[in-house]
This record gives structure tokens, sequence and C-alpha cells, in this order.
């Protein structure tokens, strides 16, 4: 009852509602992941620069004589 | 005269008078800060009209020697050659080129880290992962354009036909030196969004994507601007990456897979001592440093002009 008296012309009905919310936060939490793969590339790249640094300058360094 | 006796007149204890010589002696050292801070500023504002003023006399005794057909319609730059060409353009296409592709790189890359850092991540993990992206600001340049050089492109040319030296290298990792920079900025202007507006949003039933992207977006939409311009600025602006990873052969060409040169490398290479000063292959210099200096100063006042239009006041 109380339902119906809140309901107006702009307002969506629960049934309609419901299905497109699920829809909506299913947009949204792939757009998180896409957000996060973002971040993560950059940090993925920071990592593999560290590592091709270390991996070919410590050789050099550990070089006896060096 | 006058002012001795008024001030004779009053009856200052010891306390009073020691304060108010206090406060003179306060005054004289505001002004001495004052001028000394002024000074500092001048030095800064001399030495930037000396850069231009330096550079324009010599583009101007340039182009006397050269003509702006020469410069703006010719296709070929071969200053070092017998058979001379001044054609700013493959030097500006190897520029935008890479700049373009970083920007591809830069943009989404960074905005994602700066909406999920501002938005989705909890404030301790924020806490760490953001000084870790901006670690990636404090690497040299010059470790950039090695891996670009020696690790990127040796792994692009097992999918790609790349020259060894080539464009999308240089330009691969020159975004990835400046997305700190746009994401950085990007999320000091996601994070001074008023609270109340994402509460507002919230409120009335929409969803984190949503309140992000038609709330949180276009109130930060002019710091967001100002940090994807000064984002070109510095990819504009980069010499070390592409003097290494991108080559020294100006070539008029949209091809990111082949050796291109921009004019911050033709600048690094004339500058190497190989060209007599005075020479003309000297003042191709200055011809192109102008270029460059009007190019970011036009992106500056973009970017001025862009956050003062869209600038939100809550």
């Amino acid at each position: 009852m109380a339902s119906s008296f809140y309901q107006n012309d702009f307002q969506e009905s629960t049934e309609e509602f419901n299905p497109q919310l699920e829809k909506r936060e299913k947009i949204g939490k792939i757009f998180e992941i896409l957000f996060l793969i973002g971040l993560s590339i950059g940090l993925v790249v920071l990592a593999i620069l560290v590592f091709d640094v270390f991996k070919d300058g410590l050789g050099r360094l550990l070089t006896p004589g060096f | 005269m006058q002012n001795t006796n008024s001030r004779d007149d009053f009856d200052f204890d010891g306390e009073d008078r020691r304060s108010l010589e206090k406060k003179a002696g306060d005054d004289i050292q505001d002004k001495i800060i004052a001028v000394i801070l002024f000074g500092c500023a001048l030095v800064s504002v001399l030495t930037t009209f000396g850069i231009v003023f330096i550079i324009f006399r010599v583009t101007f005794e340039f182009f006397q020697e050269v003509s702006f057909t020469q410069f703006f319609l010719d296709t070929q730059w071969t200053p070092l050659f017998a058979e001379k060409h001044f054609g700013i353009w493959p030097l500006l296409n190897g520029t935008l080129l890479t700049t373009t592709i970083a920007m591809f790189v830069a943009i989404p890359l960074g905005l994602s880290a700066a909406i999920y850092l501002s938005e989705y991540a909890s404030p301790k993990m924020a806490a760490i992962l953001r000084p870790a992206v901006e670690l990636l600001a404090g690497v040299p340049t010059v470790v950039f354009g090695y891996f670009a050089l020696l690790f990127v492109t040796p792994v692009l040319r097992n999918f790609l036909p790349l020259e060894v030296f080539n464009a999308l290298s240089a330009g691969l990792m020159t975004g990835i030196m400046v997305m700190p920079t746009v994401g950085s900025i990007s999320l000091d202007a996601l994070q001074s969004v008023p609270r109340s507006l994402r509460e507002g949003a919230y409120a009335m039933g929409v969803t984190k994507l949503e309140v992000i992207t038609k709330v949180i977006f276009p109130a930060a939409f002019s710091g967001i601007a100002a940090s994807i311009i000064l984002g070109i600025s510095r990819a504009v602006g980069e010499t070390m990456i592409v003097v290494i990873a991108a080559g020294q052969q100006p070539r008029l060409s949209l091809n990111p897979f082949q050796t291109v040169e921009t004019m911050t490398a033709y600048m690094a290479q004339i500058s190497g001592g190989d060209s007599p000063r005075g020479s003309l292959n000297y003042k191709t210099l200055y011809a192109v440093g102008a270029v460059l200096l009007l190019l970011t100063l036009a992106l500056n006042i973009v970017s001025h002009q862009i956050a003062s239009r869209y600038k939100e006041k809550y």
C-alpha cells in the first residue's frame, strides 16, 4: 500500500528496478576489475623493469675482479 | 617635529616600548625577507626571459638563411647532408607519433589507477599502492630508454615487424613514464571532490560506477584535463627514451614500427658538439628548440584555459 502511495510516473516498479540494479552492479564490478588491471599494469612494468635491471646488473657486479 | 612631540606625549612604560621596538624590528625583517623572496622569483623569471630571448634571437638568424617556406613546407629534414633540407615536419611527426602512443598508454592506465585508488581501494591499500605507482616517476628516463631498447623491443619483435629502433617501444615506455604524472594529479583532483556530492548521489540509489562517471568525474574534470595536458607536455619534451629507443632518422611516416627522430632527439644529437658554433647546423638547434617551446607553451595555455573553464567551485 505504502509503495503504491509513493509510486509516480518517474519511478520504476520494483519488478523493473531489481533486475536492472543487478545488471548495473555487474557492469560496475567489471569496471572495478578493469581499473585494477590498469593500476596493476603500471606496477607489473615496474616490477619487470627492476627485475631486468637487477638480473643484468647483478651478474656484472658479481663478476670477479669487477 | 610635530611627530616627535606627539610621540613624547605618550607615556610608554618599558615593556610597551620594547614591544613597539620589536614590532618595528619585525617589520624590517619582513621587508628584507620580502625583498629576498622577490629576488628569488625575479631570478627564475629573468632566466626564463633569457632562455626565450636567446632561443628566438638565434632562431631569427636561422630564418635569415632559411625561408619559412623551406622550414614549414619541405617534407625532408637533412641539415647535416650535402643536399640540405630544413622541413620541420619529419621531426614534428616523430614527436607527435611517440607522444600519441605514449598518451594511449598513459591516459587509460593513469586514470584507471587514479579512479581505483580514489574510489575502490581501502585507505590501507591506497597508502601502499600510491607510493608504488609514484615510484615509476622516480625511475631515471635513461633506464626507461635502455629498458625499451633491450627488453621491450626484443619482446615485441617476436610478434611485430619492428625495426631495432622504433617509435612504438619508445612511445610505450614514455607512456609508462608519464602514467604516474597523469595518475597522481588526477587522483588529487578526484579526492578533492566533496564527500557530500558522493553521498548525495548514493542517496539517489546509483551504483559506484555511476557515481564515478556521472558525478565525480565531471566534478574533477578540470584537474583531470590539466593532468592529461601536463602529461602530453612531458611526453613532448621527453629526450632520453626517444634518443635511445626511437632512433635518429627523421621520417615523415605514421608507421610506429619504423625508426623516427623527435625534435628533442635531434637537439640532443646536435648539441653533442659536432656542429661548429654559429654554423647553420648549430642554428637549427635553436629553430627546433623554438618550435618545441611554442608547442609546450600552447599546451600550457590550453591546460590553463581548460582548468579555468571547467573549474568547479564547491
